[in-house]
């Protein structure tokens, strides 16, 4: 029986390189043998806009707290599926997370809360969780006793009031246990309530309707809370900061309910007083103008490949090399052009890169040893017929309509079209969003040919390949 | 058709001079008012014979022959009956009876009667008598309408402490006493670096509302000034949360007017307005409606103008001369509260704000006597009933009662439903506060009034007994402990109105113990007035004597022939009887005083007079004096 691989591990044969090209699993650290910084390549980003908006200095990641004691950031990072936001703002926490700078807290809401039913305060549930647990973890003392029996308090006469109504229509109350006020009571009863928001769904409306009617009360608590931990972190020199990253909004299930919870709901965002970073969904990049007037709204391009000039961007070509080869043996690729010719059809999403070589290696032969030309051509026609199917006649005209702007060299505007491209990954957005262009594998399919590049023009059986990768 | 009562009165008087048949057709759908108009016809012509005929409940062939029977009694008397059909809609909706009716128009015109048919408001109505009758219909000589009376209300200056309550602490719990030293120690404990500044402002926040909802206003006057100065301390550019310092006026204003110097009040409550429409002018709006619907984050602005414009309106409320600045106040307060309240109406956020302004606003438009916009707003404010949280605050749930109680609605079927909702939201209130019992009793007395106008009279009874308790209880709660009060003012008149309208009712409706026991309890009730007068000045003289002499003129009405005396002669019986709430016994004592001697009416009628005003006196002396000149020379002619 072969040894269990461990899940971060360079694939030397190919066995193993399913394992090492899953893209659903995130890198956790820039500490991860998986992990590349891709932030000088992806164009106009800068990863050193993040840190002047939480007011950290670039050069050596210390926060002062002296001058910053009345500013509280939030930041929304805006990108596409699968440009690496994860893994980026899980660089960040291993930067800022140090005594002369952050105590950061981590919440993955797409694990923590049923995407399918979210509201804000549902988030700011699972940020109390999460505070208290580091907290109580960190085996952090509790000077003020006081203020956490008055927010034990509080929440138990919540769940009471909870379980009031619970019981009016015959439900299964939510228990209140016995935990003595402190840290821990705290995140039990926030848990508690964050399981309730999953469990059943009168339930969830009991919750939040308590919940949601109190907002403006639990929020001066949450904010006493945030506040006084941060003068006891500071006094003990343990961080002179609390910062949330707050990741997964945009794995919520509808574009209605992104919407709810971060535009309609902004008003809450802004009673709580934290640095907080949120991920955005990149259809709410729209939203911009609304965001900025409580916020700072950064967005999270992909890695650039090619100048809108059609000219190569080695410096981001050879990340990507480091990206593969870090991941899967150099030896089990027949050759360096094989494994370019994945990353230009990459577009210069990491994850689409590894889709790709996922999908090659289902074109592998039994007796393959490497991932030859042929196999990631295969992959890639595969792939532009099943992206393919998904465009209708308006997506084409857009998509048309691209292809000439950027021909012409002028931008082009917002549509609601053009809007679902990006959602769906069908248009690729660089730098601050001013460059967009047609997924390289959707320009290789024969509808794109046919109906975008020469109408009219007679499908083959022959890959053709993306206009911007020959 | 826009016509007064006596107006179509005196038309329809003119019509019936004439002796020949008549067929009048009037609309009516006042109960009240019907009666007055054919009692006053009856008056008018009081030596023609009168009579009622009902419809319902009759055949073709029994009605008819009542109707005959009826022209021959007139035609007895060699003048011209006049016939009251009350439900002739009736009629007029059954073929049975229409079918023969209007075919026998011909014989009908021959008889010495005029029929005076009485149908309901509305085009709808004579449609329907038109065509079922056409032929009586063109005969017809004369069709009207008889407005529906404004219900009394209208008319009784409202009471002092309704509608418009400041805000009212309640005595702090344990936990908010405990909430409240524990955020001053922790203020206190904290130093002065600039990194405690945001969890300061954090506990100022949470400890101005509750030092307001417990009414600890000095300390919360203490508090808000240094949350100011502390505000006031960074420039406001920096201040993380720009809606902080308008809100920290805002408490302070709201603690001032808790401790009473309006003076200061207004102005810090100003400032707060002031700061709000300025951070809103720099957002690039013209008001705050504007910017809330351009801007989803401007709530908490936005709903704090209108917290504060609210709580300003409540405070200029009572001054006659700000009148027109109040409105525009509370109309300010609730459009940016309906907006919001729209906005987030799946959760029903706002909706008790928009109660709380929406009926402070109706009350104010119905002292500016627009009585159509103030319905508006009422009827606004009782849709929102349903939305209300089940743990809803008394003063929100007493300003929906209150809006039930002066949303006017036709029919009177419908207003009789809502003043049910007011006394049902009121019961629940006055168990939990016994300053709701003034308002229960108000509601009930409302209630007794309207059912009375559809002739319920039992409801009426009921329900004019039940205020009469509370209302009873309330004023002997004053006057028993000799407290001084200032609400027996307005309690008394409130009940004193409420006994003399009653007492009318019943006169009316021919109940002559009933109203003899209101309007001697009426009397009972302006003694004690007057005493306490003398311990105050509370108390309105002219208003009282007004009461007084309705009440004696009641009695006289009832054939007390001394009132005065046969009050002072019998109230301890009466109030005994009252204050056990028994039933008046069918004898009422000395009702009659005819079987007294000379002597003894003239000395009555002296006692009377000195309880009588001024003129009356006089005119009474001289009455007397007449009446014992004749009485004398009566005995003397009898002697000899």
């Amino acid at each position: 029986m072969s040894p269990e691989i461990p899940q971060n591990q360079k694939a030397t044969t190919l066995k193993e390189i399913r394992r090492a090209v899953r893209f659903d699993t995130p890198v956790p650290s820039p500490d991860d043998p998986f992990f590349v910084d891709f932030s000088d390549v992806r164009g106009d980003f800068a990863e050193r806009m993040i840190y002047e908006t939480l007011n950290v200095d670039s050069d050596d990641f210390t926060y002062d707290s002296s001058i910053n004691y009345l500013n509280k950031t939030t930041l929304f990072l805006g990108g596409m599926r699968g440009s690496g936001k994860t893994s980026e703002l899980a660089k960040y926490v291993a930067r800022l997370n140090k005594p002369d700078c952050f105590y950061c807290v981590v919440c993955n809401i797409d694990s923590e809360l049923d995407t399918n039913d979210i509201e804000y305060m549902d988030i700011v549930l699972v940020q109390v969780e999460q505070l208290a647990k580091r907290l109580h973890e960190d085996k952090i003392p509790a000077d003020d006793q006081a203020m956490l029996v008055s927010i034990h308090n509080w929440f138990s006469e919540r769940i009471e009031e909870i379980n009031t109504n619970i019981k009016r229509s015959g439900g299964i109350e939510l228990e209140l246990g016995s935990e003595t006020p402190g840290f821990f009571s705290i995140f039990k009863f926030a848990a508690k309530l964050k399981a309730g928001l999953i469990g059943s769904t009168e339930n969830t409306t009991k919750i939040r309707t308590v919940v949601r009617t109190r907002f403006p009360d639990f929020a001066n608590r949450f904010n006493e809370f945030l506040q006084t931990t941060v003068l006891e972190l500071n006094q003990r020199g343990i961080a002179r900061d609390i910062l949330f990253i707050v990741d997964g909004s945009e794995k919520i299930a509808t574009a209605a309910m992104r919407r709810k919870v971060i535009i309609d709901e902004s008003n809450k965002i802004q009673l709580i007083k934290a640095n907080t970073i949120f991920a955005l969904p990149i259809e709410l990049m729209k939203e911009r103008t609304h965001l900025e007037m409580f916020s700072t709204v950064v967005s999270f391009p992909f890695v650039k490949l090619r100048e809108r000039n059609g000219d190569e961007v080695p410096a981001a070509i050879e990340r990507f090399y480091e990206f593969v080869f870090k991941r899967i043996d150099e030896s089990l690729f027949d050759s360096r052009e094989t494994v370019k010719m994945a990353i230009m059809y990459s577009g210069g999403s990491p994850r689409e890169l590894l889709r790709i070589i996922q999908y090659a290696l289902i074109f592998t032969t039994n007796t393959a040893t490497t991932i030859d030309h042929t196999a990631i051509q295969k992959a890639v026609q595969r792939l532009a017929t099943e992206y393919a199917n998904n465009l209708d006649i308006e997506t084409l005209e857009t998509l048309k309509q691209l292809r000439e702007n950027n021909k012409s060299g002028i931008p082009t505007p917002f549509s609601t079209s053009l809007q679902q491209c990006l959602e769906q990954l069908i248009v690729l957005e660089y730098n601050d969003g001013s460059y967009k262009r047609v997924h390289p594998i959707i320009e290789a399919s024969n509808m794109y040919q046919q109906y975008v590049i020469q109408p009219g023009f007679l499908p083959s059986s022959a890959l053709r390949p993306p206009e911007s990768v020959l | 058709m826009n016509t007064t009562f006596e107006e179509e009165l005196a038309l329809c008087l003119r019509v019936l001079e004439s002796e020949d048949f008549q067929f009048i057709v009037l609309q009516c759908d006042d109960d009240r008012v019907w009666r007055r108009f054919k009692t006053r016809i009856q008056e008018h012509f009081s030596a023609r014979l009168s009579k009622n005929i009902a419809v319902q409940g009759q055949s073709y062939r029994s009605f008819m022959d009542e109707v005959y029977a009826f022209a021959e009694e007139s035609k007895q008397t060699g003048s011209t009956g006049i016939l009251f059909l009350d439900d002739f809609a009736a009629l007029a909706s059954n073929a049975e009876m229409y079918v023969g009716f209007n075919q026998r128009r011909d014989y009908l015109f021959r008889l010495p009667i005029a029929c005076v048919c009485r149908i309901a408001l509305g085009a709808e109505a004579v449609r329907k008598v038109s065509q079922a009758l056409p032929d009586m219909w063109s005969f017809r000589a004369f069709t009207g309408s008889l407005p529906s009376e404004e219900m009394p209300m209208e008319n009784i200056p409202l009471p002092l402490e309704l509608p418009v309550e400041r805000y009212q602490p309640h005595a702090a719990t344990d936990a908010e006493l405990q909430e409240i030293s524990r955020l001053k120690e922790k203020l206190a404990s904290l130093s002065n670096e600039p990194a405690t500044f945001l969890l300061k402002t954090n506990l100022y926040e949470q400890l101005l509302p509750v030092l307001t909802a417990v009414g600890k206003s000095g300390e919360g006057i203490e508090y808000a000034q240094q949350y100011i100065d502390l505000l006031e301390s960074v420039s406001s550019d920096n201040l993380p949360d720009k809606v902080a310092l308008p809100r920290a006026y805002r408490f302070l204003g709201q603690l001032y007017e808790q401790t009473g110097w309006d003076g200061e009040a207004e102005i810090s409550l100003k400032k707060s307005i002031n700061q709000s429409q300025e951070l809103c002018k720099r957002a690039g709006f013209d008001d705050m409606l504007a910017m809330s619907q351009s801007s989803e984050t401007s709530e908490s602005l936005a709903i704090n103008f209108a917290k504060t414009l609210f709580i300003l309106g409540t405070l200029l409320d009572w001054r006659s001369s700000r009148r027109k600045e109040v409105t525009e106040i509370y109309q300010e307060s609730l459009n940016i509260f309906r907006f919001w309240s729209q906005r987030y109406r799946d959760h029903g956020k706002y909706v008790s704000e928009v109660v709380r302004a929406g009926t402070r606003l109706g009350m104010a438009r119905l002292d500016n006597a627009e009585r159509e916009a103030a319905n508006l707003l009422f009827s606004e404010v009782t849709n929102c009933y349903p939305l209300l949280r089940v743990d809803e605050s008394d003063e929100v749930l007493s300003d929906v009662a209150l809006s039930f109680e002066m949303l006017e609605t036709s029919p009177s079927k419908g207003r009789i439903e809502n003043l049910g909702e007011a006394i049902a939201i009121y019961r629940r209130l006055a168990v939990r506060q016994e300053k709701y019992q003034h308002s229960l009793a108000q509601a009930l007395r409302f209630l007794a009034s309207a059912q009375y106008r559809i002739s319920d009279f039992q409801g009426a009874q009921k329900s004019a007994d039940e205020s009469s308790e509370i209302f009873r209880h309330l004023v002997n709660k004053i006057f028993d402990n000799k407290q001084t009060s200032p609400r027996i003012g307005s309690l008394s008149f409130t009940f004193a109105f409420a006994l003399e309208n009653w007492s009318l009712y019943n006169y009316s409706m021919g109940q002559k113990k009933l109203a003899i026991q209101q309007a001697m309890e009426l009397l009972f009730l302006i003694e004690r007035c007057e005493k306490y007068l003398r311990m105050t000045d509370d108390v309105d003289t002219e208003l009282l004597a007004g009461y007084k002499d309705a009440a004696l003129q009641r009695l006289h009405q009832c054939g007390v022939a001394r009132p005065s005396a046969y009050y002072r002669k019998h109230k301890e019986f009466f109030a005994a009887q009252i204050q056990a709430g028994s039933p008046m016994p069918d004898d009422l004592p000395g009702l009659s005083l005819e079987d007294k001697s000379m002597i003894e009416r003239v000395l009555d009628s002296i006692a009377e007079l000195l309880w009588t005003p001024r003129e009356r006196l006089r005119k009474g002396i001289k009455s007397l004096v007449k009446k014992l000149r004749k009485d004398a020379f009566s005995s003397f002619l009898a002697a000899r």
